[in-house]
């Protein structure tokens, strides 16, 4: 029988080991996929998350709205994945693990790159966000927050969820537009342009056909 | 990049399924004429799609990992709250511990103090003035205290 939320959360706070479980399994899938998509990197996301869940535990009596509790877990696991970033005080690098695969060819439309080559160009895409426009853009695409919700994790006003959503959604279209279209000639013009490393077209090849180490 | 920043805003929260059904004929007017926009259009329906292909299933070693630490965190004896220091003063944010010695002191300057600055209820007491008249009478002398008070004093036996 499934129990929501506020009854696992008031459970919980009150002692139950067994609604912290279930609470856990509950969630353990939407933050381990934020943790990912925010450090790109899913060892350290694991381990990320395995700290944002032991805040949880400890601080449950610091959680005075039951009903917020989603909110609150996002936080806690934000506020990790930002450290981690601060942290390694750069962006994290791209991981090719992640995906399995290179970075496909531009000549080929994203709609027919195998699976794991869209996932790969979307990483490295997320790649070359900074932090705060990353966050918000994984919030809404993979957890399908709301922008109140976002606004809550992200300790943000409505509007400016808004506004870095829109502007990171610019950056996905500058970005991807010459994968969606390769025919389109006017877009093959604007294909170094919008390059993401501002490496050209031959370069880039350059490297991804350097083996991995 | 459409130049009609106002459709750009509209494709967006439309994608985000925040936009009114009176507003969406707007949208998809605007969409049947801007090739940009229905780019734009194609690129985050595209990226919706590959968020999807993702799976994110939770290695069993790391679930084992967290609760083998929420175990220890659990053994690990924690400190009895405090009962005491909560019923003191401002809810025991103030507590300090003193020496026998520095309490003593402190209590003797206090006694001191106090015996100082006590109020002497003969010194302060209202001034009042009396006056005495003795007169003699037969028997005695008669002294009249005044106000209020007379004292007879049986004459002496000689």
């Amino acid at each position: 029988m499934l129990h929501s939320d506020h009854l696992l959360i008031e459970a919980f706070q009150q002692g139950d080991e067994f609604a912290y479980v279930a609470l856990y399994n509950r969630y353990k899938g939407p933050v381990y996929a934020f943790c990912a998509k925010m450090v790109l990197d899913r060892e350290v996301a694991q381990d990320v998350m395995q700290e944002t869940f032991i805040r949880v535990y400890e601080n449950r009596q610091r959680l005075l709205k039951a009903g917020s509790f989603k909110s609150w877990l996002f936080t806690i696991a934000r506020n990790q994945c930002l450290n981690t970033l601060r942290r390694a005080n750069r962006h994290v690098k791209f991981d090719e693990t992640i995906s399995g695969a290179a970075v496909p060819d531009v000549e080929t439309p994203f709609g027919r790159l195998m699976k794991a080559e869209q996932v790969a160009l979307v990483n490295r895409f997320l790649n070359e966000l900074s932090p705060e426009y990353r966050e918000v853009l994984v919030l809404r695409e993979y957890q399908n927050l709301s922008y109140e919700e976002i606004a809550a994790v992200t300790r943000n006003t409505v509007s400016s969820v808004k506004s870095r959503l829109f502007k990171a959604r610019r950056k996905l279209g500058q970005f991807l537009q010459p994968w969606i279209d390769p025919t389109d000639e006017d877009q093959k013009v604007d294909i170094k342009k919008y390059e993401p490393d501002s490496q050209s077209q031959s370069e880039r090849r350059r490297v991804l056909d350097t083996p991995k180490q | 990049m459409c130049s009609d920043f106002q459709s750009e805003l509209l494709l967006n929260l439309y994608v985000d399924g925040e936009l009114s059904s009176s507003e969406q004929g707007k949208l998809f007017a605007h969409l049947s004429t801007c090739d940009a926009c229905r780019k734009q259009f194609n690129v985050l329906l595209a990226f919706r799609l590959a968020t999807r292909l993702e799976s994110f299933d939770v290695p069993p070693a790391v679930d084992e990992a967290i609760f083998a630490r929420i175990d220890r965190l659990r053994r690990t004896p924690r400190p009895a709250p405090d009962r005491v220091s909560q019923r003191r003063f401002f809810g025991g944010q103030i507590h300090r511990r003193v020496t026998l010695r520095s309490a003593l002191m402190a209590a003797v300057v206090l006694i001191v103090f106090g015996l100082a600055v006590r109020p002497n209820p003969v010194a302060n007491a209202p001034t009042q003035s009396y006056h005495v008249t003795e007169t003699v009478i037969d028997d005695g002398a008669l002294y009249v205290i005044g106000p209020g008070l007379t004292i007879e004093v049986d004459k002496p036996k000689r």
